[in-house]
């Protein structure tokens, strides 16, 4: 009798500790968005490399917990939190900086160093998200955390977030990420709008042969310029250049490998699974959340907007035969390479044998630029 | 590439404004009480005045074997004892030093009191080069203390500064007529300096700029300058690179004189194409493919890399493919 009455009282204590006994409504929808991403990625291709890992991390920060079991990423102590930390503490994001320097090829941005300009001209965006959040009542640190989802980067945004915000971080990646997949249905209408269908005609001058030494000397001047004049951003243009200084100079090509390879993958894994547990039902659903969405998506818009409408001017100054083909100035909202590829299969609907794709990767790496040397001017002014 | 490497080395000695190491050079006379009447006790319960260092730095700075003195005439009068990890202060943080003339009281207990004491000076471990000096106000009050209004910060004597260089410090500091330095009215020992509730840098920014207008313009400039400057310098490298390309393809033509062979010997006598002919070709589409006679390509190292594919169902992986059959008996 006592053992059945132990029995059933173990079997009751233990369905207390269940997911059953803990669910929440909220629970329900932040599992079935993660099913949804992870639905996006497999199916559409969407952005896989992050959908999956964030999509599956939801579903794995939203299975309700007893409080007190050490299994929660906010909880101290738990392997997830302690994951979390490279997020929290911005470890994560200057790594996958890393193997984006060592990735990336600058020779388009250096045969034709004007594009750098567009580059700078799509972190209007930014800013624009920032003074919209100020305006809906965001303190300047979330503005700013907020702001860098128009940079359209996504370790960008988790650095900034981890720093200046970090209740938001879950929002403001997962809003980064999920428009950074979305750049080929938010882009061509604003395109459209602006160009005139001479102006999508252009064709650019093919670029220029760049030679090693030219390659070499761009992410050391590149680097001492920016950190000089922005030092607050050194962690994230440190680490670009420095993948990039790794990649070009002919004799680190293991540590080039690793860095765009091996370790790459492992950081953007642990990045994805842990921004993706971080969104808990009860710290992501909230009014804030849905802010933050309409703010990221506005200042993806403004973005885009100023970029293409830089080109224009831009042309105002060029010579004839020299002129930028404004369908690369969406370009400059970073999203390497998605928004470059916008601009080529944008061109090539309006002429199939129109290639600008290479033309829109100098944008898209000066956006690269452009926006951690925002991230670092908004951590010097508000953290 | 050396010319450029020099104008960076020189470009950064010039804007540099003096640099440091984390060293002894850190360490700060941050507070002094001299007249304890009713504050802080040391180890023995007993009052007496104290003078508190601070570490600048952003590591670990060990202050053993550092002067301490009253007196400029004799810079090693009081020694911060060796042999204790207790005289390593850490990053940012504090070590309070009993002001009692009973060295033997204790591991931080100094040689002199500061009763009367107007001058207070900071020597690194040769007793020579002075770290830091600060001057007390004459009639110090009971129970206050005097230092840094903010930890430290305000003039200070760097080593090898003139005084000239020390007034001009001052002034670049912005730390106001009184050098930084005040009578404070809670003594703060080993905690810092600033008791008054200090605005967030987004608090500030808020009450300055409420609506993002002036942020987002200072910010959006800076890109553009960052960009514009770093667009200035690849333009100019960029000619300086298509000036030598020139140079390099116009000594390529005049150094080659292009020998054309006759149509007769482009074929041998069985009829195949001469060697030589081919060779040419080779070499005119290796000058080409390197940009050499275009400017079409990168120039790219020309290494041809096989790597084995590691993927089992790869021909590389495949034993099918890459052992012999054994025979078939049949």
């Amino acid at each position: 009798m006592i053992l059945e009455s132990n029995f059933a009282a173990n079997l009751n204590q233990f369905a207390q500790y269940t997911g059953f006994a803990n669910v929440t409504a909220g629970h329900i929808i932040m599992i079935l968005i993660g099913l949804v991403f992870v639905y996006l990625a497999i199916k559409k291709d969407w952005e896989p490399l992050l959908l999956i890992p964030i999509g599956f991390g939801m579903v794995i920060g939203n299975i309700p917990l007893f409080p007190g079991m050490q299994v929660g990423i906010y909880e101290d102590g738990s392997v997830l939190n302690i994951l979390y930390q490279g997020v929290r503490r911005g470890f994560y994001p200057p790594l996958i900086f890393l193997g984006i320097g060592a990735m990336t090829d600058f020779s388009a941005l250096i045969s034709n160093p004007k594009l750098l300009l567009v580059g700078a001209a799509a972190q209007f965006g930014i800013f624009a998200a920032y003074a919209g959040a100020l305006a809906l009542g965001f303190t300047p640190a979330e503005a700013g955390a907020i702001g860098i989802i128009g940079g359209a980067d996504g370790p960008t945004a988790i650095f900034l977030s981890g720093k200046l915000a970090p209740d938001l971080i879950g929002a403001i990646s997962v809003s980064a990420y999920s428009y950074m997949a979305l750049v080929p249905v938010i882009q061509p209408p604003v395109m459209r709008m602006l160009t005139s269908k001479k102006e999508r005609l252009i064709r650019m001058k093919a670029p220029r042969a760049v030679s090693q030494q030219e390659k070499i000397i761009f992410p050391i001047v590149g680097f001492l310029i920016t950190a000089f004049i922005v030092p607050s951003g050194i962690p994230l243009l440190g680490m670009l250049f420095f993948g990039n200084l790794l990649k070009e100079s002919g004799v680190t090509r293991r540590l080039a490998e690793t860095a765009r390879g091996p370790l790459n993958d492992i950081v953007v894994i642990l990045i994805g699974i842990t921004v993706g547990c971080s969104t808990q039902a009860d710290k992501f659903l909230q009014g804030k959340s849905v802010l933050i969405f309409v703010l990221g998506a506005a200042s993806f818009f403004v973005a885009t907007f100023t970029g293409v409408l830089f080109c224009k001017i831009i042309n105002l100054f060029l010579k004839e035969g020299n002129k930028l083909n404004p369908l690369i100035g969406n370009a400059g909202v970073s999203a390497v390479p998605d928004s470059a590829r916008v601009s080529h299969v944008q061109g090539q609907k309006y002429d199939p044998s129109n290639f600008l794709l290479m033309h829109a990767m100098g944008p898209n790496v000066a956006g690269v630029i452009g926006s951690a040397v925002a991230a670092g001017i908004l951590l010097g002014f508000l953290s | 590439m050396k010319r450029i490497f020099s104008i960076i080395v020189v470009s950064l000695l010039l804007i540099s404004k003096g640099v440091f190491a984390q060293s002894p050079v850190d360490i700060r006379i941050n507070e002094v009480l001299p007249y304890n009447i009713s504050g802080v006790t040391d180890e023995n319960g007993e009052r007496c005045g104290w003078i508190e260092l601070f570490n600048t730095a952003y590591g670990m700075v060990d202050v053993a074997g550092f002067y301490l003195t009253d007196n400029k005439d004799n810079p090693t009068k009081y020694m911060i004892p060796k042999g204790n990890n207790a005289t390593i202060i850490p990053l940012r943080k504090y070590l309070v030093l009993y002001a009692d003339g009973q060295p033997n009281k204790g591991l931080f207990h100094t040689n002199f009191t500061l009763n009367g004491v107007t001058h207070l000076y900071l020597y690194d471990s040769d007793g020579k080069t002075l770290l830091d000096e600060i001057e007390i106000p004459a009639n110090m009050p009971e129970d206050k203390s005097f230092g840094r209004v903010k930890d430290g910060e305000g003039v200070h004597v760097p080593v090898g500064w003139s005084k000239r260089s020390l007034r001009k410090n001052s002034i670049d500091s912005k730390v106001g007529a009184d050098g930084g330095l005040a009578i404070l009215e809670h003594p703060t020992p080993a905690l810092t300096n600033t008791t008054k509730a200090v605005q967030s840098k987004s608090e500030i920014m808020k009450d300055m700029d409420p609506y993002g207008v002036i942020l987002a313009l200072t910010a959006m400039s800076v890109v553009f300058l960052c960009l514009v400057i770093l667009y200035t310098v690849f333009k100019s490298i960029g000619k300086r690179a298509l000036r030598k390309e020139a140079e390099k393809r116009e000594a390529v033509k005049e150094s080659k004189v292009v020998k054309i062979p006759s149509v007769a010997n482009i074929k041998t006598a069985d009829g195949a194409i001469n060697e030589e002919v081919i060779a040419a070709i080779a070499i005119a589409c290796h000058l080409y493919s390197n940009g050499i006679d275009s400017s079409v390509h990168d120039v790219e190292s020309g290494v041809l890399t096989f790597n084995r594919d590691i993927l089992n169902n790869s021909a590389w992986g495949s034993k099918s493919l890459t052992l012999k059959e054994e025979p078939i008996i049949k």
